[in-house]
C-alpha cells in the first residue's frame, strides 16, 4: 500500500500537474458562478483540451473543474439571489437575506468553509469508505429509491416558510411541471400541447433562473433609485471561528447527509442541499431564523452540496456508475484517457486510484485560496449601481439559458417562470418547494413505475425491503413531526 | 381567499379538461397510467386550495365579528414596472431569434437600463455596446457556445 501511495505522490506532485489542478478549480469556480452555465458544460468544455494532455494531468484539471462549480453557484446566489447552479436554490433561502442585512461577508464566510469542510469529510469518506458505501449503494433498487424520494418530499415542509398549505401548493405545482414531457415507461406525451421541443420536459436550468433570478429582477424593478448600489459590504468571507464552531453540528450532519446521498446514483446534489436544509432547521435552537438570513442554513445548504463529490465519485470510482449527469461527462473522460473505473481499477491500478484521490485532496485544499479570489471578485458587482447591474444580470441570465440547450423554447420557459414566480412572492408563496417537486418528480416516478413493473402491480414492494421499510418509518415520523409542530403552532 | 378560488379552479380545470386531453392513457406493465402523477399533483393542489379557501372564509367570518373587513386592491401589491421588463423580455427573445444577437442584445440592454432608472446617456451607450460584446467574445470564443 504504502508503495502505491509514494507513487502516487510522485505521480501528482508535479508542477504541471499542481497547476492545472489550480486551474480546473478556478474555472469550475467560473462555470458555477456565472447563472446558468454548469458544472457538467464545464467539464465537457475542457476535455477536449485535455486531449494532448497526459491522463494524470488531465484528471487533475477535470476533477479540479468538478469541485470548483460544486462550491461557486452560492457566489451568486448569496449576492443577487440567483442560484448559479440547481444546487445552491437552497442556499439563496438564507444567503440573499443575509446579503439584504449587509452581512454578505459573514455569509460568503460561512457557504465558503462549510463547503471546505464538506468537501474534505466527503473526501475521507470516498478514501476510507469507497467499496462499503458503493456496497451499500447498489442495493438501492427501484422501491428504495422510491421510498427515498417519499421521504426527501417532506423537505417541503422545512422550506415552506410561514404557511405549509402554500407550501404544498407549490411542492405540487412543482411536481406537475416534472411530468411535462415524454412519459418515462411508455413515452407518451404529456402536457407537451404538440411542440416537439417539449418532449424533453421542461428544462431545470430555464425554471430556475426565471423563478429566482428573473423574478427578482421585477421584484428590483418596482424599488427603484437610479444610481443606488446594492446595500452590501465589499464581500471578502470573512467569518469569526466563533460562527464556525458554532454551526460545525450543522456542516457535518450537512455532509453526512451529502456522501450517503451523494453515493445514491441518480439523486445529486440538489435533493441533498434541501434535505440537509430541513434537517439542519428541524434541529435547530433558533429554527424561526431560518429563511430570514440564518448563517447555519448556508452552512446545511453548502456542505450538503459540496459533500455529494465525493459521495458521487464512490460509485463512479468503485462501480464504474456514474451517480448523475457531472459525473457521468466525467466517466466518460476518463474513458476517453484511458481510465476504466470499476472494482478492477481498485485490484489493478490501486496506484491511480491514490492519484486521483491526492488530486482531488489538493483540489479541496486549493478551494479556500481559488474561492476567497473568486469571492473578492464576484463581490465587485456590489460597486455597480442597480441601473447597470440588473440590466445585465437580464442578459446574463437569457444567455446562460439559451446558451444551455441552444433553445428559443428555453427562453420562454425561464420568462414564463420568471412571471410565476413574481406573483408567487407577491402573493407569499415559497419558491424552494416548487423546485424541491419538480427535481423529484422524475426520480420518484421512475423509481415507483419500475418497482411496479417488476412486482406486476403489487404495492407491497414498497415495504419488502429492509431500507424501503426504513424510509417508510422515517417518513411516517417526519410527517408525524410536521403534524405536531403546526399544531403546537395553532395554539 | 381569491388566490385559493382561483388554484381549485386551475386544479379543476387541469383535472377534467387538460389531463384528459393533453395525457395519453396509455396503461403500462405495473398497472399504472402516465396520468396518475399529473393526478396526484393535481389532487394535492386541489385538496390545499380547498383547505385554504375555507380557512379564508373562517378568517373572514371571524375578522368581520371583530372589525370591517377591508379587501387590498390589486395595484397596491402589483407594480407597473415588471410589465415593462416583461415587455422588453418578449421582444429580445423575437429580437434574438429573428434579428441575432448583436442587435437584440443592445437595444435590450439599453431599455433595460432606462426601466431600471439610469439617465446618463454616456453610461447607457458604453453599457449597451462594451457589456454585450464581452458576452458574446465569452460566450462565442472563451466557451463555444455559438449566440446566432
Amino acid at each position: 500500500m504504502i508503495e502505491e501511495i509514494t507513487s502516487a505522490l510522485s505521480l501528482v506532485l508535479e508542477f504541471q500537474n499542481i497547476l492545472a489542478i489550480f486551474i480546473g478549480v478556478a474555472f469550475g469556480v467560473f462555470m458555477g458562478a456565472v447563472p446558468g452555465l454548469t458544472g457538467t458544460m464545464g467539464i465537457a468544455l475542457i476535455i477536449p483540451l485535455t486531449y494532448n494532455f497526459a491522463p494524470i494531468t488531465a484528471f487533475c484539471i477535470l476533477l479540479g473543474a468538478y469541485k470548483g462549480c460544486l462550491f461557486s453557484g452560492c457566489i451568486p446566489a448569496i449576492l443577487i439571489n440567483t442560484p448559479g447552479t440547481p444546487a445552491a436554490a437552497a442556499t439563496v433561502l438564507d444567503g440573499y437575506p443575509l446579503t439584504a442585512k449587509g452581512k454578505a461577508s459573514q455569509a460568503m464566510g460561512m457557504a465558503l468553509w462549510s463547503s471546505v469542510i464538506g468537501d474534505l469529510i466527503s473526501m475521507i469518506a470516498l478514501i476510507f469508505g469507497a467499496v462499503l458505501l458503493a456496497k451499500m449503494a447498489t442495493k438501492f433498487g427501484p422501491p428504495e429509491f422510491a421510498m427515498l424520494v417519499l421521504f426527501s418530499l417532506t423537505i417541503v415542509a422545512g422550506v415552506s416558510g410561514k404557511s405549509l398549505i402554500k407550501g404544498m401548493i407549490a411542492a405540487a405545482f412543482g411536481f406537475l411541471f416534472g411530468t411535462v414531457g415524454l412519459d418515462p415507461m411508455m413515452a407518451s406525451p404529456r402536457f407537451t400541447f404538440g411542440s416537439v421541443t417539449m418532449m424533453n420536459g421542461i428544462s431545470l436550468m430555464a425554471m430556475l433562473i426565471g423563478l429566482f433570478a428573473v423574478s427578482e429582477l421585477f421584484i428590483q424593478s418596482e424599488q427603484l433609485i437610479a444610481g443606488s448600489k446594492q446595500k452590501l459590504e465589499a464581500a471578502k468571507a470573512v467569518l469569526p471561528f466563533k460562527k464556525i464552531r458554532q454551526s460545525i453540528r450543522t456542516i457535518v450532519r450537512g455532509s453526512f447527509i451529502g456522501v450517503v446521498l451523494g453515493s445514491i446514483p441518480g439523486l445529486g446534489a440538489t435533493p441533498a442541499a434541501f434535505l440537509s436544509y430541513s434537517e439542519a432547521k428541524r434541529k435547530s435552537k433558533t429554527p424561526e431564523k431560518f429563511g430570514k438570513g440564518s448563517l447555519e442554513g448556508v452552512a446545511a445548504a453548502e456542505s450538503a452540496n459540496n459533500a455529494t463529490c465525493g459521495g458521487a465519485l464512490i460509485p463512479l470510482l468503485a462501480l464504474g456508475v456514474p451517480g448523475d449527469v457531472t459525473t457521468a461527462v466525467l466517466l466518460g473522460a476518463f474513458l476517453i484517457h484511458g481510465l476504466a473505473p470499476g472494482p478492477a481499477l481498485f485490484a489493478e491500478n490501486l496506484d491511480v486510484v491514490y492519484a486521483l484521490f491526492i488530486s482531488l485532496l489538493i483540489a479541496a485544499l486549493m478551494l479556500p485560496v481559488v474561492g476567497m479570489i473568486a469571492i473578492r471578485i464576484f463581490s465587485q458587482i456590489a460597486r455597480i449601481p442597480k441601473s447597470v447591474l440588473y440590466p445585465i444580470i437580464a442578459i446574463l441570465c437569457t444567455l446562460g439559458v439559451y446558451g444551455f440547450n441552444s433553445s428559443f423554447t428555453d427562453l420562454w420557459i425561464m420568462l414564463g417562470f420568471g412571471i410565476l414566480g413574481y406573483v408567487m412572492r407577491k402573493l407569499e408563496f415559497p419558491l424552494a418547494p416548487m423546485m424541491i417537486g419538480f427535481v423529484l418528480e422524475p426520480i420518484g416516478e421512475i423509481s415507483v413505475r419500475q418497482a411496479l413493473t417488476i412486482s406486476s402491480g403489487s404495492w407491497s414492494v414498497f415495504v419488502s425491503t429492509p431500507i424501503s421499510i426504513l424510509f417508510f418509518v422515517l417518513t411516517l415520523m417526519s410527517a408525524a413531526f410536521v403534524a405536531y409542530k403546526s399544531m403546537k403552532g395553532q395554539k | 381567499m381569491l388566490v385559493s378560488a382561483v388554484l381549485l379552479v386551475i386544479s379543476l380545470v387541469t383535472y377534467f379538461l387538460l389531463i384528459p386531453q393533453f395525457v395519453q392513457e396509455n396503461e403500462s406493465l405495473g398497472g399504472m397510467s402516465p396520468r396518475f402523477f399529473p393526478e396526484i399533483g393535481v389532487l394535492i393542489i386541489g385538496f390545499f386550495s380547498f383547505v385554504m379557501l375555507m380557512a379564508s372564509f373562517y378568517a373572514l367570518k371571524v375578522q368581520a365579528r371583530q372589525e370591517p373587513v377591508t379587501i387590498q386592491p390589486a395595484r397596491e401589491n402589483f407594480a407597473l414596472k415588471p410589465l415593462f421588463i416583461v415587455i422588453v423580455f418578449v421582444a429580445f427573445i423575437f429580437s434574438f431569434k429573428y434579428l441575432g444577437y448583436t442587435f437584440a442584445a443592445p437595444a435590450t440592454m439599453a431599455a433595460l437600463m432606462l426601466i431600471f432608472g439610469q439617465r446618463k446617456v454616456l453610461t447607457i451607450v458604453l453599457v449597451s455596446a462594451l457589456i454585450p460584446a464581452l458576452l458574446y467574445v465569452v460566450f462565442n470564443y472563451g466557451l463555444n457556445l455559438p449566440l446566432e
